[in-house]
C-alpha cells in the first residue's frame, strides 16, 4: 500500500493520514486552563475515518473469541458424531452414485434396443439437442411453499409459433 | 576418473576442485533437492502441536464447521439435476472427440525435426478431447471467483480497502488483496500495487450466493439479457461481469446504502467441469441463469 | 453420432410398429427442501452453534455510527456481558471481556424493534414473518390427484389402466415421423387436456421396459412377441392434468407410494428412475 515516489500524485492511505493531521505548532507559552479539552479533536477526515472503520470490520484485531478447549470426554463425542455424520454422508453418495450407474446403463441399453426394433425412432432419439435448456419455471427448492403454490392457469402457447427444438 | 567412479557407486556429491583443472564441470551431476523442498519451519516446532493438526480437527485453533446449515442449491443439484443432466448430455455410441492438437511439420526444411511443432488448426493452443458423457463427468460447478478489480484504485488505494469489504459483505467469506501484475503506462498502472480484491467461493458459500445472485439480483437488473452463449473459455468456464450499480441490488448492500455511496463492479468467473461450454450454460440455466443467443452448430 | 446414420444401411424393419410404445415418467419437482431427518436436524444445530461460538464479534461500530440514535437503540437492546470486578469470585469462570462481547461464548446480537407509529408503513415492515406452511391442505385429505401434496417430494404423474392396473402413462406409436418425445408429449395432452406445461427432458430414452403377454420380463430378453415400453422424462411445470375421460383415474405419488400402487416387478424396473426425495 506504501508507494514511495514523493513525487507523483497518488494520494495513499499513509499519506492520507499524513496530510490529514495537521500537527500544531509548539510554539507559545504552554497555558493550563481548568475544564478545557486537553485531547486533540480527532483530525482524520472522515474519508480516512471510514477506512479505518472499513479496515478494522475486515481485520480479526479484537474480534476473535478464545481458542476452543474441550475435554477428553467432548472431544470423544465430537469424534463420534463428526464420524457418524462423514458415514451417513458416505451412505448417501454411494446410493446416489449407484442410481445415476444404473440409470446410465439403463439409457444405454434401451438406445441399444431402440436401434435393433426401429432405426428412424432410433435416429430421431439419437439427434443432439444443441439448443436444450432448463426452463426458467425450474426453482431451487425454498424451505417454505410461495403464496401460490402451483400456477393452474397455464395457457398453451399457439402451436404454429413454437418451433422445434435443435 | 576417480570422482566418476565415487559417484556410480554411491551417489555422493562431489565437488573435486581437480576436476575443474581437468576442463570438467565443476558440478554435481545429482540434482539438488534441497532448494525444491520447502520446509514450513513452523512445522517442525514443538510449541503448538495443535497447529499441526489438519484444518478440520476441532483441536485446530483454525477450525471452522462446514455443515452448519442444509445446503438447498447442492441438494437440488443431487435430487433433480443430476439425472437429468446425464440423460441430457448422453448420446448412444458417441465416440471420443479428438481437440485441436499440434500438428507434424511437413518436413520442406531442414530446420523443421528441430522446431516445436505447428499450432493446431484454427487454435492458438491445444484443446482437449471431448469424452464420451457417462455417469462418471456429469458436469458440476465447482467454484466461483468473485474478481473486483476497480481502476480507481491506482489513484487511491483505498477504493481497493472498499473493494475488499464489499466482497466480504457479499460473500460473508474473507477476501484476498489484488495486485497488479505488470507496468501498463496506458492505464497508469505500476507492478504491485493494490488494485482490488478477489474471492473463491465453494460449497455453502458457493451455494449462497448462487441462490442470491439468480433469485435476488438477476430479477432486479433492467433489461438483463442473461449469459451470452457465446462467452466462456471453450472448456466449461464462463464468466459474467456486474457493473457497479448492479452490485447494489445484493441485499447486504442494499439494506447499508448510506455507508456504500460507492459500489465497485466485479467479474464472476464460474468454475464448472463440464467438457464445453454448451454444456457448462446448460448446467447454469438449471439454476436459474438466464441465457441469450443460440449456441454454435458445432457445440458439442 | 448422427454420422452413424449415413454409414450403416437401413435395418429391415421386423418387429411391428404396435409393439412400441412411448411411456411418460412425468414429475413433479419438490417446490421445498426436503424435510431434515432427526440426525441432520441435530447435527446442523451443533455444527451452527460451533460457529456462532467461533465467529468473530459483531462490529457494530459499522453498522451504527457513534453517536447516532439507532446506535442508542442497538446498543440498549443489547444484554450485556458479565465484566471482571476486583474480589469477586466468578462461579463460571473468569469473564474475558473485549469489545463488549465474552470472548468464552457465542455472541448474542438482539435486533432492537423499531417503534413506530400505529398503522405507519413501517409496521408493515416491521411485522414479523410468519411463513407458509410446508404441509397444505391436500396433505391433511390426502388428495393424491392433487399436485400440491408432499412439497418436499418428487411426485410422479400414475394412471389406472382398467386391465392392467397401475402404472405410467403409456402411449401407442402410429408412425415413425414423430419421435418417441413428441409421441409421449402429445399423447400426455390428448389423455389429460392441453392446460398444461411440461418440459421434455431429452429425445433420448431413458429405460426400456419389456413384456410379454402383459407380464414384464428382464431387458435383456429379445424373443420375437415382446412389447416394449421406452420410457421419456419429463417434467411438469404450471397446468395439472385433467382427464376428460370422467372414469381415468390418476395420480401424483412419490416413490414410497408408488410403490404400493404398482406390482414389485413394476417397481423394481423402474425404482433407480425415480427419485428418493
Amino acid at each position: 500500500m506504501l508507494r514511495s515516489s514523493a513525487k507523483s500524485s497518488i494520494q495513499t492511505l499513509s499519506r492520507g493520514f499524513l496530510s490529514a493531521e495537521q500537527i500544531p505548532s509548539k510554539s507559545g507559552p504552554i497555558q493550563f486552563v481548568r475544564g478545557k479539552r486537553t485531547k486533540k479533536v480527532s483530525s482524520i477526515s472522515p474519508q480516512t475515518q471510514k477506512i479505518i472503520t472499513q479496515l478494522s470490520v475486515l481485520s480479526a484485531r479484537k474480534k476473535v473469541p478464545r481458542v476452543l478447549k474441550l475435554s477428553n470426554e467432548d472431544l470423544v463425542r465430537h469424534d463420534a458424531v463428526q464420524r457418524a455424520w462423514g458415514v451417513y454422508q458416505k451412505d448417501k453418495r454411494i446410493k446416489n452414485k449407484s442410481d445415476l450407474a444404473k440409470q446410465y446403463e439403463a439409457m444405454n441399453n434401451a438406445m441399444t434396443d431402440l436401434k435393433s426394433t426401429n432405426r428412424e425412432l432410433y435416429d430421431l432419439a439419437n439427434v443432439r439437442e444443441v439448443n436444450k435448456k432448463f426452463p426458467l419455471e425450474f426453482r431451487i427448492p425454498t424451505h417454505f411453499p410461495p403464496n401460490k403454490v402451483w400456477y393452474y392457469d397455464y395457457v398453451p402457447k399457439d402451436e404454429t409459433k413454437t418451433t422445434k427444438e435443435n | 576418473m576417480f570422482s566418476q567412479k565415487l559417484v556410480s557407486q554411491g551417489n555422493i556429491r562431489l565437488f573435486s576442485t581437480s576436476s575443474a583443472a581437468a576442463g570438467r564441470v565443476g558440478c554435481s551431476l545429482v540434482k539438488p533437492v534441497h532448494h525444491l523442498i520447502k520446509i514450513d519451519k513452523n512445522k517442525l516446532s514443538p510449541r503448538f502441536p495443535e497447529l499441526n493438526l489438519e484444518k478440520n480437527d476441532i483441536r485446530n485453533p483454525g477450525f471452522r464447521p462446514v455443515a452448519t446449515h442444509q445446503d438447498r442449491v447442492a441438494e437440488h443439484y443431487t435430487n433433480t439435476l443430476q439425472s437429468d443432466l446425464l440423460l441430457m448430455n448422453f448420446q448412444h455410441n458417441q465416440r471420443r472427440k479428438e481437440g485441436l492438437k499440434r500438428r507434424q511439420w511437413d518436413g520442406s526444411s531442414p530446420n523443421h525435426p528441430s522446431r516445436t511443432l505447428r499450432k493446431p488448426k484454427g487454435s492458438e493452443v491445444e484443446t482437449p478431447d471431448i469424452k464420451i458423457y457417462t455417469d462418471k463427468n456429469i458436469p458440476i460447478i465447482e467454484s466461483i471467483t468473485l474478481n473486483c478489480y476497480t481502476k480507481l484504485a491506482k489513484d487511491n488505494a483505498n477504493h481497493a480497502i472498499s473493494a475488499a469489504l464489499q466482497l466480504q459483505q457479499i460473500t460473508n467469506c474473507k477476501p484476498k488483496p489484488l495486485h497488479s501484475r505488470k507496468d501498463v503506462i496506458a492505464w497508469g498502472v505500476r507492478r504491485g500495487w493494490l488494485m482490488g480484491a478477489k474471492v473463491e467461493l465453494k460449497g455453502r458459500p458457493l451455494s449462497q450466493f448462487l441462490s442470491t445472485l439468480t433469485e435476488i439480483v438477476f430479477p432486479r437488473i433492467r433489461e438483463f439479457k442473461g449469459l451470452s452463449s457465446r462467452a466462456g473459455d471453450k472448456t466449461g468456464n464462463l464468466s459474467m461481469g456486474l457493473t457497479h450499480e448492479e452490485i447494489s441490488f445484493f441485499p447486504e448492500i442494499e439494506s447499508n446504502q448510506d455507508q456504500w455511496s460507492k459500489t465497485y463492479g466485479m467479474h464472476i468467473n464460474i468454475k464448472t467441469t463440464a467438457q464445453t461450454d454448451t454444456e457448462a450454460r446448460r448446467l447454469l440455466s438449471a439454476y436459474g441463469f438466464p441465457i441469450h443467443g443460440t449456441e454454435r452448430k458445432n457445440a458439442f | 453420432m448422427v454420422q452413424s446414420r449415413s454409414i450403416t444401411p437401413k435395418v429391415k424393419e421386423t418387429i411391428p410398429l404396435e409393439s412400441l410404445r412411448s411411456t411418460l415418467l412425468l414429475a413433479r419437482n419438490p417446490i421445498v427442501t426436503p424435510d431434515l431427518t432427526p440426525f441432520e436436524k441435530v447435527y446442523y444445530n451443533y455444527q451452527e452453534e460451533l460457529e456462532r461460538r467461533l465467529m468473530w464479534t459483531f462490529p457494530q461500530y459499522y453498522y451504527f455510527r457513534k453517536g447516532t440514535l439507532s446506535e442508542r437503540r442497538f446498543v440498549a437492546a443489547q444484554k450485556g456481558p458479565v465484566t471482571k470486578q476486583p474480589g469477586v469470585f466468578y462461579e463460571k469462570g473468569k469473564p474475558d471481556v473485549v469489545h463488549n462481547r465474552e470472548r468464552r461464548l457465542k455472541q448474542e446480537i438482539v435486533i432492537p424493534r423499531q417503534e413506530t407509529e400505529e398503522g405507519s408503513s413501517l409496521d408493515e415492515i416491521n411485522r414479523p414473518v410468519i411463513p407458509n406452511s410446508r404441509i397444505t391442505k391436500a396433505d391433511e385429505i390426502n388428495d393424491i390427484t392433487s399436485l400440491e401434496r408432499k412439497l418436499p417430494r418428487t411426485l410422479y404423474l400414475l394412471i389406472k389402466d382398467s386391465k392392467l392396473g397401475w402404472r405410467l402413462p403409456s402411449f401407442s406409436i402410429e408412425n415413425t415421423s414423430k419421435g418417441l418425445n413428441e409421441v409421449a408429449e402429445e399423447g400426455l395432452r390428448k389423455l389429460g387436456g392441453e392446460a398444461i406445461n411440461t418440459w421434455n427432458v431429452s429425445n433420448t430414452v431413458t429405460a426400456v421396459l419389456k413384456f410379454q403377454n402383459d407380464k414384464l420380463v428382464k431387458s435383456d430378453d429379445s424373443s420375437s412377441d415382446l412389447t416394449r415400453e421406452y420410457i421419456i422424462k419429463s417434467h411438469i411445470l404450471s397446468g395439472s392434468f385433467k382427464p376428460e375421460d370422467s372414469n381415468l383415474e390418476f395420480a401424483w405419488l412419490s416413490k414410497e407410494e408408488l410403490k404400493d400402487y404398482v406390482s414389485e416387478d413394476y417397481f423394481n424396473a423402474t425404482e433407480f428412475l425415480l427419485s428418493d426425495i
